[in-house]
């Protein structure tokens, strides 16, 4: 429900009309689907107003019977415009076959209205906008029933039922389609505290329906942020100082055939650790074609200003701090300046788990180590913009955060928001990469200067060496077991750079809530526990990737409860069910168990390793097997993989999604890493970051948990997009165990491997 | 979108960028152009190679200055055929797949001039209505995720179905690189044809 003020449309926009003007003024304080977003017009075509049919601002019921939905998530594979689709579908009761999906723009209002485009991070688009979606539908619907009603002159709501699409006035058998009701019911007050549809009766929630953007994927139809065209467009191609932290010392001549050589500086907002605020990072040339001007980048000579630490930006520098914070942190201090290096305890404290584990049989130790790791989108970053000076600025990006690229556009250019359009194209993989807005500024630097519309691209070879990077992580992990097997006291310490610290958050007493992701609120029976999280000082660009800090911890806290159970003399699904205290997490892990077949023994040669762990409020484990160790690789044969996600909204994408963060979380386990030296990022395309083929795709088998037959509200619904990843790395590390006796406490485990070319 | 097909060259845009028009730009003064452009007039001086290419059966005469444009960029820039994709540029990825007289041929390497005369095939013209094969299965057994390397996959399985290939056979022929990890979709989608 909005709270927000209507803002008054400028007079001059035509678009403007009394009947709007009555709705919004009536809506005000009503629900979110009945604003116009007036500041920002551009919700899509839809919203242009005057159109007969269209209920409100994200949806439209066409004369010939039509449902358009304006959805605004960006889709970068994980079906989620269609599955947000699918709930409202459900709601309204429309035929999803004839519901057709548009791409909804960037609002700054708040909470954003029901169509707007809503940030796609933190597998976060079905989870955190499914009962908004449902209330905003079934709002719809009832005030298309009470148009219907007066219609009908009939104000008794059991005389009518609604069916795709069309409400039923029982008593009299009459057929009114919402393509008839919908006019009338733009006018009418949104209905309040609209009854949703019964879980009982969903026909769409809960089934796999076919995803809207795929037909397009198959024939080259989608447009993709690289794939837009714009009539008089040239080219840039962007050209980063190869060292982080590096500055442009003189701007390069223009090379011939070329149109421009545009310097581009870190825009406020957009830079993370050694990229400061008004850096000259990089140069971009612009020139006719990509190609061409990809070479002209290519040769031009660029002299750079080096930062003075430039030789400490080193991964054996990172890791030899890392350790040295394992033991020496300083412990937060509230209101102090707690440099990078700052120990803070998120849960528990050490002196509990000290004294719990002093009669303890037997005390298991071990330390983890986690790389960098580059997003490798298999689309790389791009941006369109069209500028036109003082009037207008139009971009199209391959944005997971449509908002921030709006909001960016409106610091950059000055303009108002009502002059700003941005276009949300398909992804060509997102992975958390696309939520950061550096890209964008710098093609709008570029549009700003050369007053065309330009198309910046980031050859391959930038975007493995100017990511924000999954950030490194040093783990350590000491438990107590008494001659039971019980633990008495588990601390965990992860030594890791902070995300949101790199993004100017102050971290509080609890640090960087990303960081400490999958090691804390276990429901393991710890006896005393303390985690603890220490941001570590390296400033290489860190930032969001699937899954985030449950990537780092999830390992550490799975490899380490198997080690407890190595040394407990217990089998690891046993050991993990006998401590678990929360029975959806127990219920998840027996189902991968089931799946895997774990009870009975693998085939020769062949061993399984388990893992379980959450995030994003969803419970996932996995039994992995594997074989054919060598010494640059080894064969994942299957994975069973268990999901509890509350609401399985639409299982065949939820399947899908999961499959494809296991092949992630496997081509990270076992090959991903970026490496510096003195600054430079070493690997700088698909080559030297080798990840499967279709031939070692190991088998993987899926199960969901069945939704609850009546959903509670106030239980959260979680994500599936990027649930496949964490527990991944510690099954295949523990399956590595069995096969080997061997522990894997280092990732990746094949650092160096290549791929060769096709 | 306002996004238009711009059809023909690159330089064709950058002409209107440059304020000349097309016929300008091939036959204006060299000291004129030099003077608006402030760029030296070697730059567009230089030679500019014509090609006409047979593209999803059609004939497009295209201009490069540089004859060794792939072709993947002669496809998406001068063409404004998007569907064929740049994954890495050397040959490892294979988003770049088209059809070059049947035969898979990765378009980020493959020199325009020696496709002049022969027939290039891309995703856009693999078949009407998304009739291939190919293509329904991976809609019934709905494959893409991100979707930017299928193009590419869907070209080579498209080779080596006309190389009459089928289910394993093309399997052990699809070396594209999906990092959305589609693969067991793929397997499945494949083993129907
Ligand atoms: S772009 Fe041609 S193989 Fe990757
Ligand atoms: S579907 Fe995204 S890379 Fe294959």
């Amino acid at each position: 429900m909005a709270t927000t003020t209507p803002e008054v449309r400028p007079a001059t926009d035509t678009r403007q009309n009394v009947g709007r003007r009555g709705f919004l003024a009536s809506a005000a304080g009503g629900l979110t689907l009945a604003f116009f977003i007036p500041e920002v017009s551009r919700l899509s075509d839809v919203e242009a107003a005057g159109l007969p049919g269209q209920v409100n601002a994200w949806l439209q019921v066409g004369t010939d019977g039509s449902i358009t939905l304006t959805i605004g998530s960006s889709e970068m594979g994980q079906g989620s415009m269609s599955g947000l689709a699918q709930v409202l579908a459900e709601e309204l009761v429309v035929d999803y076959a004839k519901v057709k999906v548009v791409q909804g723009g960037p609002s700054l209002v708040n909470p954003v209205p029901v169509g707007a485009a809503i940030n796609t991070v933190g597998s976060s688009v079905i989870r955190t906008n499914f009962w908004k979606m449902r209330d905003a539908a079934a709002s719809a619907r009832e005030t298309l029933v009470q148009a219907a009603m007066n219609a009908k002159n009939d104000q008794t709501r059991s005389d009518f039922t609604v069916s795709n699409g069309v409400v039923t006035h029982v008593p009299s058998g009459t057929l009114l389609p919402y393509a008839q009701l919908a006019s009338a019911a733009a006018l009418l007050q949104p209905a309040a505290n609209a009854p949703l549809i019964p879980d009982s009766q969903f026909k769409l929630i809960g089934k796999t329906v076919p995803r809207v953007d795929i037909p397009s994927k198959v024939n080259g139809s989608a447009k993709y942020g690289l794939d837009v065209r714009v009539d008089g467009m040239v080219y840039a191609v962007i050209k980063h100082c190869p060292t982080f932290g590096g500055t442009l010392a003189s701007t390069p001549s223009v090379p011939s055939g070329m149109l421009a050589v545009v310097p581009t500086k870190v825009f406020a907002g957009t830079g993370r650790g050694t990229e400061v605020t008004d850096n000259v990072n990089a140069v971009a040339v612009v020139g006719p074609n990509t190609w061409d001007t990809w070479q002209a980048a290519k040769r031009l000579n660029v002299a750079w200003n080096l930062p003075s630490n430039a030789a400490n930006l080193n991964n054996a520098k990172f890791l030899s701090d890392a350790q040295t914070l394992l033991t020496t942190a300083t412990p937060f201090v509230a209101g102090g300046a707690n440099p990078a290096g700052t120990l803070y305890t998120v849960e528990g404290a050490a002196g509990n788990v000290t004294s719990a584990n002093t009669s303890a049989a037997k005390i298991v130790e071990a330390t983890y180590t986690l790389p960098y790791v580059s997003h490798a989108c298999m689309e790389v970053l791009n941006c369109t913009v069209n500028y036109v000076p003082g009037v207008s600025c139009e971009v199209w990006a391959p944005t997971q955060s449509a908002k921030a690229v709006l909001s960016l556009v409106i610091a950059m250019t000055g303009l108002p928001a009502s002059a700003v359009t941005v276009h949300t194209m398909y992804l060509g993989g997102g992975l958390g990469r696309k939520a950061e807005v550096d890209f964008v500024s710098q093609a709008v630097q570029v549009a700003m200067q050369v007053k065309k519309p330009v198309k910046l691209m980031w050859p391959r070879e930038e975007d493995f060496t100017r990511d924000q990077y999954r950030p490194m992580g040093v783990i350590h992990g000491k438990a107590g077991l008494d001659s039971s097997g019980n633990i008495l006291g588990w601390s965990y310490r992860n030594v890791s750079p902070s995300i949101l610290g790199q993004r100017g958050v102050p971290l509080g007493a609890a640090g960087d809530s990303q960081g400490i992701e999958g090691a804390v609120n276990l429901p393991y029976n710890f006896g005393a526990r303390v985690t603890e999280w220490v941001s570590h000082p390296s400033p290489i660009p860190v930032g969001f990737w699937r899954s985030v800090g449950a990537s780092l911890n999830t390992f550490g806290v799975e490899c380490m409860i198997d080690e407890l159970a190595f040394a407990a003399g217990q089998d690891p699904y046993q050991f993990r069910r006998a401590k678990l205290t929360d029975p959806r997490w127990i219920a998840v892990l027996d189902a991968a168990a089931v799946l895997g077949n774990w009870t009975s023994a693998p085939p020769s040669g062949r061993a399984r390793g388990i893992a379980i762990g959450a995030a994003f409020n969803s419970i996932v484990a996995e039994v992995v097997e594997i074989s054919n160790l060598t010494t640059t690789g080894l064969r994942v044969n299957r994975v069973s993989c268990a999901i509890d996600c509350y609401i399985p909204v639409n299982p065949g994408s939820i399947q899908a999604q999961l499959q494809g963060g296991i092949v992630h979380g496997l081509n990270a386990a076992l090959y991903g890493q970026q490496t510096f030296v003195s600054g430079v990022a070493q690997a700088k395309n698909f080559n030297k970051s080798r990840m499967i083929r279709l031939g070692e795709m190991p088998q993987i088998g899926i199960t969901i948990i069945p939704g609850p037959a009546a959903s509670d509200r106030s239980v959260n619904i979680g994500g599936a997009g990027e649930l496949g990843v964490p527990t991944f790395a510690p099954a295949l590390a523990n399956a590595y165990f069995k096969l080997t006796g061997k522990r894997v406490r280092s990732l990746p485990l094949f650092p160096g491997a290549t791929m060769g070319g096709l | 979108m306002a996004a238009k097909m711009l059809v023909d060259c690159g330089y064709l845009a950058m002409a209107r960028v440059w304020g000349l028009t097309r016929r300008g730009y091939r036959s204006g003064s060299k000291d004129n152009r030099t003077q608006s452009l402030g760029i030296p007039a070697k730059a567009k001086e230089s030679n500019l190679t014509t090609l006409t290419l047979n593209v999803n059966g059609a004939n497009r005469t295209v201009s490069v200055s540089d004859p060794s444009m792939p072709l993947l960029w002669v496809l998406r820039d001068l063409i404004g055929l998007t569907g064929t994709k740049y994954g890495c540029g050397i040959e490892v990825c294979g988003a770049c797949t088209v059809l070059i007289d049947g035969q898979p041929e990765h378009s980020c390497v493959f020199d325009t001039s020696s496709a002049v005369g022969k027939k290039v095939v891309t995703i856009e013209g693999l078949s009407a209505n998304t009739s291939h094969p190919a293509q329904k299965a991976w809609i019934d057994h709905q494959v893409p995720q991100c979707g930017y390397c299928q193009s590419g996959m869907i070209m080579s399985c498209a080779g080596a179905m006309a190389a009459g290939h089928h289910g394993s056979e093309i399997l052990g022929e699809l070396q594209n690189l999906c990092v959305c990890g589609t693969y067991q979709r793929i397997k499945e989608a494949v083993s129907t044809l």
